[in-house]
């Protein structure tokens, strides 16, 4: 499939070199039809599509003066392109905002990029992107031709838009207060015309663009519409002339450039940056010892702390050795996870006081309420770890970071650049699969795909220590431990042998650092919540529907039996006999007898998230905690050791395969990817069970 | 001659060939290391990567990157 895209931007926003970055110099120049202009085009082919990329003059507005303005204005107007791309320059978005307002007036199908983000981001100047989407209706996004960020959503991007039917009605509208009602009139007549006699734009921009006598549109009005419409719109607007004060022109460039100047007054916000204060203590970071030491020290305060809100863990296992255990407990009532969980629980017991214990109070308390509080629960785990990644990122403290862990990574075959995915990982693995776009190497950022996954996020922390606390001191600490340091091994070790086996493949570049350093400031809240809302909102909208669906199916397999009806005991259901079938796989791991299929079923269900494994535990057990069901399957402390380690190593949650899916596009990769993290999981499991063993 | 790597901490570096092929080329390019740039070495312990500065931003280049960047010092 072709699609026609057209760059347009101001002189100077940095097109030029946004095009060559695009057809990765691959340019054919020729000239414009008529002139000598050189036309500047580009093919580039991105996943079955092929991108034809004009680069249009550069305009300061949509109106033709210059000849170079002709040639744009011709070409919109009469020509006419798939997909707009109109670049707006982000170390000055008060004065180049306009242009995309301008075109958004005409057509929705636009995708806004903001260019020069590495010199804003260095200038203190932030933008909400997110919040400039919503209210353009049309993808906004940053681009680096520097570090090429951003370029690979561009295209998608362009994709989308290429693909979406918008209805030309709906397009951007500018308040031109007394002009409003003349507007209208004429777009009404234009209206019978549809918009396929007019360029695929719409009525009321063409309206527009004629009220500011725009020659273009002169000449397509007049080949397109009756001579009698064509002397009522010219009938309207000489009304509209006499109803301004200046000039018709003068009067609707001004609402414009009002309604632009609002919106970078709305979603920019400018911060003071002092060039040169990289001195004394930051230029420790370049240090690869120091660096290091003080790099894993900054990120493992900020986990901890996540963790602590969050779980309550470590500080509770810390007050519970040194004999704390009321206060402990006080704590993790406190956490987020702790007070979510009475929530549930209360809820439920209020649906069930309230309508009583009928089938649909079952489905909505142990479906609805469980997915729901699954997804409740979630939430303010990836905000606190989105938080903490925007803080760093504003700040400007992640890049120094990543230099100071460097050396360490390079090691295994990794760079600094890996630094921010592995620590996202550990809060939560979906942000940090999205967060390898910075990548500089193509075959680093393949390594980490495959491998994040093995990095235990926090919903296996809560395994851990459900598990844990069921085990009881001192075997539930150990376990926590344990499980930490085997996924942490085993993460390095898969990189390693990928990165040795891609040398012996002959890939010639080893991974290395290259990153510009923005200067350090304050972070400034606003833009932390911006960052951290708009990643937490993604996964929400992502994973929410996910787990919610799952959770709905996952109680029907366990409440009805192969044939369909409703059954008590939940070893009858459709979900036992499935996992009756895997069960014999956990045999080698001691795992057998009647209610070996509970365990394996918990692994299936686990598959979509990690405390699902938890809640299938205790409901198909019919027990309310996880020592009596680990009793009632029949599981000792290896058995229990050696599944907490396959919970840990394999597929963390559908999300996480979706995302790595969405970020290779290779279904290869997701599910090669799926198997060695399930295969890996297995074989660390049975070694776990037989040294347990010859231990115990 | 010699290798970026080999440059001492605050000297000033013409940089006379890049040795490197395909994709990272076209990063340092885009970072705007490229032939003749004047780079400023802020930091080199020969050990971890280096920081240099050009045209007023700072930019971390690890030492493999940095060994096929071939410049010469200038007063």
């Amino acid at each position: 499939m072709k699609i026609r895209v057209a760059l347009i931007g101001q002189p100077n926003v940095g097109k030029s070199s946004l095009f060559n970055v695009l057809v990765r110099g691959h340019v054919h120049v020729s000239n414009w039809p008529g002139t000598t202009v050189e036309l500047h085009r580009g093919i580039v082919n991105y996943r079955n599509y092929v991108l034809e990329i004009t680069d249009t003059p550069g305009v300061y507005g949509l109106r033709s003066v210059t000849l170079e303005e002709r040639i744009t204005c011709r070409n919109v107007f009469l020509h006419g392109y798939d997909v707009y791309v109109v670049l707006v320059d982000s170390t000055a978005p008060e004065r180049t905002l306009n242009l995309a307002v301008e075109l958004l007036e005409l057509t929705r199908k636009v995708v806004v990029v903001f260019t020069k983000i590495d010199e804003s981001h260095r200038l203190g100047i932030h933008i909400n992107y997110e919040g400039l989407s919503r209210e353009l209706g049309v993808p906004v996004i940053p681009v680096s031709v520097k570090t090429e960020f951003g370029i690979r959503e561009l295209f998608d991007k362009i994709i989308d838009v290429f693909n979406t039917s918008h209805s030309p009605k709906k397009t951007l509208n500018v308040d031109y207060i007394e002009l409003n009602d003349l507007i209208n009139e004429a777009t009404k007549i234009l209206e019978n015309y549809g918009s396929d006699s007019l360029g695929r734009l719409s009525s009321r921009g063409i309206v527009i663009k004629l009220f500011e006598g725009e020659d273009c549109v002169e000449e397509l009005l007049k080949n397109r519409v009756k001579p009698e419409d064509w002397s009522k719109l010219l009938e309207i607007r000489e009304r509209a002339e006499k109803l301004v004060d200046e000039d018709l022109l003068s009067t609707m460039r001004f609402y414009r450039r009002g309604f632009s100047l609002d919106l970078a007054k709305k979603y920019v916000v400018r911060t003071k940056v002092n060039v040169d204060k990289d001195t004394g203590l930051l230029r420790l970071f370049y240090n690869p010892i120091i660096g290091s030491f003080l790099g894993l020290t900054i990120y493992l305060s900020i986990l901890t702390l996540i963790f602590t809100i969050n779980t309550g863990f470590p500080l509770t296992t810390l007050l519970q050795i040194f004999g704390a255990e009321h206060l402990a407990s006080i704590i993790e009532n406190l956490t987020i996870v702790g007070l979510i969980d009475r929530f549930v629980e209360a809820s439920s017991t209020l649906l069930v006081n309230l309508i009583g214990n009928k089938l649909i109070t079952k489905f909505v308390t142990e479906a609805v309420i469980v997915g729901l509080g699954t997804i409740l629960l979630f939430t303010p785990l990836i905000l606190l770890v989105s938080i903490a990644s925007a803080i760093l990122e504003d700040s400007g403290l992640a890049p120094r970071l990543a230099i100071g862990l460097h050396t360490i990574l390079s090691r295994f075959g990794l760079s600094g650049h890996a630094t921010l995915p592995i620590i996202l990982g550990f809060g939560c693995n979906v942000p940090s699969i999205l967060s390898t776009r910075t990548l500089v190497n193509s075959y680093e950022r393949l390594r980490l795909l495959i491998t994040l996954s093995f990095i235990p996020c926090q919903a296996r922390l809560i395994v851990f220590l459900a598990t844990a606390s069921a085990l009881g001191s001192p075997y539930g600490l150990i376990l926590v431990i344990l499980s930490y340091a085997i996924a942490l091994t085993i993460f390095i070790i898969i990189n390693w042998v990928l990165f040795r086996i891609s040398i012996l493949k002959g890939e010639v570049y080893i991974p290395d650092i290259l990153l510009e350093i923005p200067p350090v400031h304050k972070p400034l809240a606003k833009v932390v919540w911006w960052n951290a809302w708009s990643n937490t909102k993604h996964f929400l909208i992502k994973a929410g529907f996910i787990i919610f669906t799952v959770s709905v199916i996952n109680w029907f397999i366990l409440n009805y039996s192969p044939s369909l009806n409703l059954i008590d005991n939940p070893g009858a259901s459709i979900g036992a006999s499935i996992a009756r079938y895997l069960s014999p796989i956990l045999k080698p791991i001691g795992i057998h007898g009647d209610n070996s299929w509970i365990p394996a079923l918990a692994l299936i269900t686990g598959f979509i998230a990690k405390e699902i494994y938890l809640v299938t535990l205790l409901t198909s057990t019919g027990s309310t905690d996880l020592s009596s069901a680990f009793q009632t399957i029949g599981l000792g402390l290896p058995e229990i050791y050696a599944l907490t380690v396959i919970v840990t190593l394999y597929t963390p949650c559908l999300a996480t395969v979706a995302i790595i899916y969405n970020e290779s596009r290779s279904i290869k990769l997701t599910l090669a990817t799926t198997a060695l993290t399930i295969l890996v999981a297995y074989l660390t499991g049975l070694i776990t069970y037989v040294i347990l063993r010859i231990i115990i | 001659m010699k290798t970026l790597d080999q440059a001492e901490a605050g000297s000033r570096v013409r940089i006379v060939r890049v040795e490197e092929k395909g994709e990272l080329t076209w990063r340092l390019a885009l970072m705007g290391l490229t032939k003749n740039t004047i780079l400023e070495v802020i930091h080199n312990d020969r050990k971890g990567p280096l920081i240099v500065s050009i045209n007023g931003s700072k930019i971390a280049i690890g030492r493999k990157i940095a060994s096929s960047i071939l410049v010469e010092d200038i007063r």
